[in-house]
């Protein structure tokens, strides 16, 4: 029986299909393009799928095309950090834009797409929105279609969520309303992505083949992902245990013990409280300790 | 009057007359040819405008449509498309001038002045009539324009052109919500009006005329010289000779030179005659003095 246990629990360990996974495919990448999957950071090319949970961060001139299954298109433009969250429940595609400027272009066939910035967050179905972050604020233009748009709250959940018309302009500033506009503002326009005036176009036939791999690079180091630990709380749920690898490296494990306070969730593992003084330890001392004592 | 100034007097007349006439005939001809050419080359550069508003309206502005959500690109409109073409084109032939004269235009640059006004309302009351061309008065001399009209053909048009509720954004943004609205399908709303100076074809049939005249005239006046020159060798002076002989021999010089006239012409005839006459004189003279 022994040999049969041993391999089912193998089979256990193996991934999932790589289809299963699979979330999309890097259709277009310009400039360098950094993919953290797990804990490793790999380069991003044309033509490599990616999964939920991978970080997808584009370089100051850089521009990202990402398609996924259902005709979904999602763009990026420079200096832009997202996590793919992939399809939640009732089919709906997440991703969270820490920073910089998205561009989620769902078609009817594409289910929701829902996309969240720290201040601002929106779901579209069968239409298009752009969406733009910074720490001053977050925007959001919806192109076509009709949205909901709401309100980020520091810990990542939404409030006062509102319907949007095609054609309405959301601005947040950071700590104040969210306003709501006929037209987007000049700012905006005038510093989108170019690519982000045009309709996006398909290019997901051209990568019908086996996959490329991504090539690893290294591991993750603190200050790369720290922008993302201290992400708003419901973001960074699954972090600690997903990098908690990396404490082995003091490199890593220097810098985060030093910013505990703007991710105390790590305190536990860094600072993990001593078995005698814990509060569970002194209200029900080891008996073994308390008879060799006595002895 | 000797017979060369007559003759020359005779050729001189005709060929005033003839070149009067011709060049009065050839001018009016060159002057219609030249118009018509003109109009011809109008209707060429207005079929082109219609080639390059369709090009536009069937292929631009779909690639457009998502970049018109962000700003007002006029790049999307056929009558812009249609205007550029035109100075472009003018670059080479600066004496047309093209409009898209409009009653009620999105872009003001577009509205039709009060003679345009009358072009495009004529258009509008004749649904037949499919050109007008015509003559009028400018602060720079008479101009020739023709003019064709513009139907709301597409329903695309009335989808910046309808409303301005149902406009795009960025239209309204641009050019308010007062102009270029309550279009109608296949109504005219436009003349596409092409207008050239008229000093143009009069210009090119005074230089085709003048460069006629001056090759009649050369050819003129080869003839005359030819002719003249002709005259005087073939029959002046021969007559002359013939004559001076007559007047030695009537003197009484019977020694006088005999007159030599080769050829089989008229002047030949002549002198073999005139030799005959003398030899027969000189006889005669001679029987009468035995």
């Amino acid at each position: 029986m022994k040999p049969l246990r041993s391999l089912l629990l193998a089979l256990l360990w193996l991934p999932l299909p790589a289809v299963a996974q699979q979330t999309g495919t890097l259709t277009l990448v310009e400039g360098p393009l950094r993919l953290i999957r797990g804990a490793a950071v790999l380069q991003g090319t044309r033509g490599v799928r990616v999964q939920p949970g991978d970080i997808i961060e584009s370089s100051d001139a850089g521009f990202v095309q990402v398609e996924f299954t259902g005709g979904g298109i999602v763009a990026l433009g420079g200096t832009t950090r997202v996590l793919i969250l992939g399809r939640g429940a009732g089919s709906t595609a997440e991703l969270l834009l820490l920073s910089g400027w998205l561009k989620s272009q769902a078609p009817s066939s594409a289910g929701v797409y829902r996309c969240d910035s720290p201040l601002l967050g929106a779901t579209i179905e069968n239409g298009s929105l752009v969406l733009h972050s910074t720490a001053a604020g977050a925007e959001i233009f919806v192109e076509s279609g009709s949205a909901h748009i709401g309100e980020v709250s520091s810990d990542g959940n939404w409030r006062d969520p509102h319907v949007a018309k095609a054609g309405q302009f959301f601005s947040r500033p950071a700590a104040k309303n969210v306003a709501v506009s006929a037209r987007p503002s000049s700012t905006f326009v005038d510093t989108m992505p170019r690519q982000f005036r045009d309709t996006l176009a398909s290019l997901a036939s051209r990568f019908t083949g086996k996959p490329p791999q991504p090539k690893r690079d290294h591991e993750v180091s603190y200050s790369e992902i720290q922008p993302w630990l201290t992400s708003p709380l419901t973001w960074r749920r699954g972090f600690v245990r997903r990098f908690q690898s990396r404490l082995q490296d003091p490199s890593f494990r220097r810098p985060l013990d030093a910013h505990l306070r703007d991710h105390p969730e790590w305190g536990p593992i860094l600072h993990p409280p001593d078995p005698k003084t814990s509060p569970a330890a002194l209200a029900n001392p080891d008996p073994q300790n308390s008879r060799r004592n006595s002895q | 009057m000797k017979l060369i100034v007559k003759f020359n007097l005779v050729l001189l007349l005709v060929f005033a007359i003839g070149f009067l006439s011709v060049g009065f005939l050839t001018n009016r001809l060159l002057q219609r040819n030249a118009k018509q050419e003109i109009l011809e080359n109008a209707r060429i550069m207005m079929e082109a405008a219609l080639a390059v508003r369709s090009y536009t309206s069937s292929q631009i502005n779909p690639l457009l449509k998502t970049q018109m959500k962000y700003s007002f690109l006029p790049q999307s409109v056929p009558a812009y498309s249609a205007n550029e073409y035109f100075k472009q084109l003018r670059k080479k032939f600066p004496d047309y001038s093209y409009k898209e004269a409009t009653l009620n235009p999105t872009n003001p640059i577009n509205r039709a002045s009060d003679w345009e006004a009358d072009i495009v309302n004529t258009f509008r009351q004749s649904p037949g009539l499919t050109e007008l061309v015509g003559e009028r008065s400018t602060p720079t001399g008479p101009a020739l324009y023709i003019a064709r009209p513009l139907k709301v053909k597409d329903p695309s048009c009335l989808e910046c052109h309808d409303t301005a509720q149902t406009a795009p954004a960025t239209v309204v943004e641009k050019y308010g919500s007062d102009n270029g609205f309550g279009w109608k399908l296949n109504d005219v709303v436009t003349a596409q009006i092409v207008t050239a100076p008229m000093q143009l074809p009069i210009q090119r049939a005074h230089s085709a005329l003048s460069a006629f005249m001056i090759s009649l005239t050369v050819v003129f006046a080869v003839i005359f010289a030819a002719l003249n020159v002709m005259l005087i060798l073939l029959v002046t002076r021969p007559v002359n000779r013939l004559a001076k002989i007559a007047d030695e021999v009537s003197l009484g010089n019977m020694n006088a030179p005999d007159f030599q006239a080769s050829g089989e012409d008229e002047i030949a005839n002549l002198s073999e005659s005139f030799g005959r006459l003398r030899k027969s004189v000189v006889q005669a003279i001679k029987m009468l003095e035995t």
